[in-house]
């Protein structure tokens, strides 16, 4: 868990950096950023990619300006998943851009005074959080490295941040951090139409919706169709390719 | 199946109110199949508006489950309850669906190649799946549990599902056991239902709407062009499950 409690450094910290990239990933921060990434997967990061040359001279340089920077910074637990940033709005709007380097950025309203939850998703090494409406009102920058695990279940990964956005002027306590314990609550609202909500089946007792549709209960081919390469389920009648599968059904 | 499944668990939660209960029993007597089975759980019921629905659909506190079948399977399985007569109101359905009760399968699969045809998917049995519940097509990344029935795993898919959301194992026993044990056909019998409300379930006949099409199966689809009319046809609730379409090599079991 990494605290920041003095702007004026960080804002030197992330002037200090440029960008790099691997491949079309970058792999450092903007120089409006933070970057804070694990060193083993850094590492691992580096060594796949170990012909750019560009890399290999900011891994010595970021390490340093980072320990140098901040002694008590922290190692983030890397968070991945396939979707793209996800923002939780605690108060109403303002303005606030959480930004990915490659996709453009993204808007998202929050309140001066409030906060900011998010989690960061998909395959990204980096991403900034800065104010874009009010220059003055310091907002804390972000970073995470993510390392991506694709086809695991996102949600035991998500990992929620809250960025407080405090104040109004240059040195208010805008950098604070704190990690939420239970990940995110919501995802964006999603919209939908008005076909066949009656379908839904909705066990409020135990929190459950349920979508019904006609004609699903109990019986599927999918399971019987793994074992289609040992039983022969072919034959022809009648001149026309048929499928007897009575051979196939007893089989299993 | 579900409906029954999911007016099970509730009648057999610890804070369910008599009065609730009787509207989950059918009671009172007299009332009309439909009236006594069906849309029990409504979000209407719940008095739950479409934007409740899609902040639950949002809210991780909440479980959101889909269960499905393959697309050439269900469609036959559509076919023959509605257009076949195998269920009572199979004509208005199979009308709706083909604007013409008696249609006959083969002209069934002709209309299917018509470009334009839209008038299935007014029809929930012939409807394909991105369009159910407010649009699965666009929802389905919000479920939490997407996965193809089989009656091989019904059993462990249920359990995962009531686990999650904390159903306590003596209900999961009772209600998987009468899942499994009917091979789909919940019986209205449970006991402990019974017991618990003093009332008998009056739901009327639950099974009438299986047509173990499975069996038939081959019937139907008796040539690679029948099969491949149906494939393309809901193609979009193929990519929707990314789920390979079915072919002539690897048909459902007869």
């Amino acid at each position: 868990m990494l605290t920041i409690s003095n702007a004026r450094a960080f804002r030197t910290f992330q002037q200090a950096l440029p960008t790099y990239y691997v491949g079309h990933q970058p792999i450092l921060l903007t120089k409006r950023s933070f970057v804070m990434m694990t060193r083993k997967s850094l590492r691992d990061r580096i060594e796949s990619h170990a012909s750019d040359v560009a890399v290999m001279r900011a891994l010595p340089l970021a390490i340093a300006i980072m320990l140098i920077v901040y002694g008590n910074y922290a190692i983030m637990k890397p968070t991945n998943s396939k979707f793209p940033p996800h923002v939780d709005f605690v108060q109403e709007p303002d303005n606030v851009t959480v930004a990915r380097t490659l996709p453009p950025p993204v808007e998202y309203p929050v309140a001066r005074g409030s906060a900011l939850d998010f989690y960061l998703d998909g395959t990204w090494q980096a991403g900034t959080v800065t104010s874009v409406q009010e220059q003055s009102r310091t907002f804390a920058g972000i970073l995470a490295n993510g390392t991506i695990v694709h086809g695991m279940a996102h949600d035991d990964f998500k990992t929620t941040w809250r960025l407080p956005c405090m104040g109004n002027k240059p040195g208010d306590k805008s950098l604070a951090r704190t990690r939420l314990p239970d990940g995110p609550k919501t995802s964006p609202v999603p919209q939908l139409t008005d076909q066949f909500l009656d379908r839904f089946i909705v066990v409020p007792e135990y929190k459950l919706l349920f979508c019904y549709v006609e004609k699903v209960r109990a019986v599927s081919c999918r399971r019987r169709l793994a074992v289609k390469n040992t039983l022969t389920c072919l034959t022809y009648r009648r001149d026309r390719l048929v499928v007897r599968c009575s051979i196939y059904y007893s089989g299993i | 199946m579900f409906n029954l499944l999911f007016r099970y668990l509730r009648l057999m939660h610890p804070d369910m109110t008599k009065e609730e209960a009787e509207h989950l029993l059918g009671v009172p007597p007299g009332l009309s199949e439909s009236s006594r089975n069906w849309f029990k759980n409504t979000p209407e019921h719940h008095k739950i508006s479409k934007g409740r629905l899609q902040r639950i659909l949002a809210n991780k506190q909440w479980t959101k489950a889909f269960f499905y079948r393959d697309p050439i399977s269900r469609y036959v399985s559509a076919f023959r309850s509605k257009c076949d007569k195998f269920d009572e109101d199979g004509f208005w359905h199979c009308r709706e669906a083909f604007l013409d009760g008696n249609i006959t399968f083969p002209k069934a699969l002709y209309q299917m190649t018509q470009p334009g045809i839209n008038h299935l998917s007014a029809n929930p049995h012939f409807a394909s799946y991105g369009t159910f519940c407010g649009g699965l097509d666009q929802t389905l990344d919000y479920y939490d549990i997407v996965q193809p029935l089989d009656p091989k795993t019904v059993g462990s898919l249920l359990r995962t599902m009531f686990d999650r959301v904390r159903v306590d194992n003596a209900t999961t026993d009772v209600l998987i056991k009468e899942v499994v044990d009917s091979r789909g056909r919940l019986s209205s019998d449970i006991a402990q239902v019974k017991d618990r409300w003093g009332l008998e379930p009056d739901f009327g006949v639950t099974e009438q709407h299986n047509t173990n099409s499975g069996n038939v199966f081959n019937d139907y689809m008796s040539s690679p062009e029948s099969v491949r009319i149906v494939q393309d046809f809901y193609a979009s609730d193929y990519a929707l499950f990314r789920s390979p379409k079915a072919s002539e090599e690897n048909f459902c079991p007869a």
